[in-house]
């Protein structure tokens, strides 16, 4: 073997098949995206993933992020910051066509929970069923047919998810408590890991991912409808709003064409949704059984594994620290900011030790020590991390994402060279926001969230680097 | 009119910016199997090439407003594409031990049917940096010259050769490697 071989094998390579509806599911995010900048960022931020998970996770999944959402316009409205993200929302004003289209884009876009909420919890029975059932009995869906299957729901800080006996996986349970940095994994087919140090919003918490192929239909129907009003009704009891859509100019061939959906009124969570396709039901989903608690103690949100499962307890290899603590393990001054935004405040510390990705500009990016701290505004939040930069630069500083500003460029800043990737106005709860990637005599740093551009700018001003 | 940009090219850049997402696909149409063989190359999990794509492409549009035209539309995909499974990578390098925990979960579709025997090619490939992995696939199996590949991975062209030469040989060593293992078992089976 020589190298022409390989190269020849090299320019044969292929990847894989696109699955299907690739192509479909990005033209309409995009497509969502340059007819409403306004959501665009969130609708982009929940549909990355297409992993196959049972449906009633991804109702409970999207439920809560309804009940998240609304607590986010809630606090919003109310314009009093964290402390407002705090409270129990006793009562919610019903929402406008307009208003309650983004929830339920959301919801059927819903990808993860990684929102700070209120404490609830919500605890129920679940009833689905797909047309036509590929399960059980394997098929091509794993999921769908659920019929009086438990569930449960809490959040606190980022969030908090039991969901116990879904979909032919008894013993899964998955949640993550922000406030304590602890959360537990359980699949269902191993033993369960339980999280001790976790970072705020742990990447393995994001399994809770949609796979509604129809959800790009469903956005389309959203985005044809804007005159359907929402009705008030009653549903075993309790207060929900109901809006039907319909998209007339909807291919059937694409999914389905109208949906309804009904909607607790005092926690935003998605107890009714029915979707169909050319006028025959395609699916349908519905909360048999119903409660809400609010201001739990916090011995609820104590996670206990399914009965008979082995725990191991991860290495995340994150610890939440002072920032003087992170800067004796990091072996560097962490900087701290003069001048943080109106609001925020800094809410956690952690520090890593990081095996990332080697091979940059000929050296190799091991084991360097990164503190993040993290900044929190209610539903709003941003991360400064700092790392050495090292004599040989760093892909943090150099190549950030490949699409940002120089600094230099930009006549606000002086004290730094980088990167910036600003957004015009302050997205909410997003990562994808202003974005400052910036090296200082010893330190190379990165600034991402939920900042304006003044924001980001100023921030970085403020530093005392090196 | 940029001028180093086709008319056609151009026009659809232009389009894509004012929000006009057939444009935009109609500008990726021509590089997507080539972009979506750089991504298997980069993440080498067959599983997760529509997740560094679908990453890519929306990071394209949200940006395309930014893209001057000075570079070709190819290379400036091919970056993005590059720093989608970068990110990607690091993202894995903090989660190993969930990715360990969750590696066996159900994926759809039967994405195995759908590779191209070049599991060897790739499962190599994952043996260089991730740097050299980038240089070998622009270079070798998209004819990227050294200038260009240096202005889209933001390397003098010196340092494209010296990744190019360490990856290449990098590569070679180890599908020899896996050659001497295959032929080492088929002996052993034999015996």
């Amino acid at each position: 073997m020589n190298y022409d071989d390989v190269k020849n094998q090299l320019q044969g390579l292929r990847g894989p098949e696109e699955r299907p509806e690739f192509e479909h599911d990005v033209r309409v995010m995009l497509e969502s995206r340059s007819q409403d900048p306004t959501v665009a960022t969130e609708r982009v931020r929940n549909t990355r993933r297409h992993l196959t998970i049972g449906s009633s996770v991804v109702g409970i999944a999207a439920a809560a992020v309804v009940a998240i959402l609304i607590g986010s316009s809630l606090s919003q409205d109310d314009n009093k910051g964290s402390e407002v993200a705090q409270q129990p929302r006793a009562s919610v004003t019903q929402p406008s066509t307009t208003e309650i289209k983004p929830l339920l884009a959301s919801t059927v876009l819903a990808e993860s929970l990684q929102r700070q909420a209120t404490i609830v919890d919500v605890s129920g029975t679940l009833d689905m069923t797909e047309y036509p059932s590929k399960y059980p009995g394997g098929g091509d869906n794993p999921g769908f047919n659920v019929k009086g299957e438990t569930f449960q729901l809490r959040a606190r800080g980022d969030l908090h998810a039991v969901t116990p006996g879904v979909n032919g996986a008894p013993n899964s349970e998955t949640w993550y408590d922000a406030a304590t940095g602890t959360g537990l994994q359980c699949n269902g087919y191993g033993p369960c890991i339980k999280h001790v140090n976790a970072a705020s919003t742990p990447t393995w918490f994001t399994s809770f991912t949609s796979v509604m192929n129809e959800q790009s239909s469903l956005l389309r129907t959203l985005a044809a409808d804007d005159k359907t009003p929402v009705e008030s009704v009653s549903v075993d009891g309790r207060n929900a709003w109901k809006i039907s859509l319909t998209n007339p100019n909807a291919n059937p061939a694409d999914g389905p064409d109208a949906m309804t959906a009904v909607i607790d009124a005092e926690s935003g969570f998605a107890i009714q949704l029915t979707t169909s396709n050319g006028g025959k039901p395609q699916r349908e989903y519905s909360v048999a059984k119903f409660a809400v608690n609010s201001h739990l103690p916090d011995a609820t949100f104590v996670g206990m594994p399914p009965q008979g499962v082995a725990v191991t307890t991860a290495d995340d290899g994150y610890l939440r620290m002072t920032v003087d603590k992170a800067s004796q393990r990091a072996g560097y001054r962490v900087p701290t900011p003069a001048k943080i935004p109106a609001g925020f405040a800094l809410a956690d510390v952690t520090f890593t030790s990081s095996q990332a990705y080697t091979g940059w500009r000929g050296g190799d990016e091991y084991n360097h020590n990164i503190v993040t701290q993290t900044y929190r505004n209610g539903l709003l939040s941003f991360t400064f991390s700092t790392r050495d930069s090292g004599p040989k630069g760093t892909l943090w500083y150099d190549n950030p994402d490949g699409l940002s500003q120089p600094l230099d460029t930009d006549p606000r800043v002086t004290l730094t060279d980088g990167y910036f990737s600003g957004v015009s106005a302050r997205s909410t709860a997003s990562a994808t926001g202003a974005d400052v990637w910036g090296v200082g005599s010893q330190q190379v740093f990165s600034v991402v969230g939920d900042l304006t551009n003044d924001e980001a700018i100023a921030f970085v001003q403020s530093l005392r680097i090196g | 009119m940029n001028a180093t940009l086709p008319q056609d090219e151009s026009t659809l850049v232009n389009h894509a910016r004012a929000g006009d997402v057939d444009a935009f696909f109609a500008l990726v149409e021509p590089h997507k199997g080539a972009l979506r063989a750089m991504a298997y190359g980069m993440i080498h999990d067959a599983h997760l090439v529509d997740d560094v794509m679908q990453d890519a492409y929306l990071k394209a549009f949200r940006s395309i407003t930014r893209f001057n035209g000075k570079s070709a539309f190819r290379s400036w995909m091919f970056r993005i594409v590059a720093n989608a499974s970068i990110d990607l990578l690091r993202k894995r390098s903090h989660e190993t031990t969930s990715w360990d925990a969750t590696k066996d979960a159900p994926i759809a579709g039967d994405v195995e049917s759908d590779l191209v025997g070049n599991a060897v090619l790739v499962d190599a490939l994952s043996t260089l940096t991730v740097l050299q992995r980038a240089v070998v696939l622009m270079v070798d199996a998209h004819g990227f010259g050294y200038a260009e590949a240096g202005r889209t991975l933001g390397l003098s062209v010196g340092g494209i050769s010296y990744q190019l030469m360490r990856g290449r040989k990098a590569l070679l060593e180890a599908l020899k490697q896996r050659e001497f293992l295959e032929e080492h078992d088929k002996g052993g089976s034999h015996s």
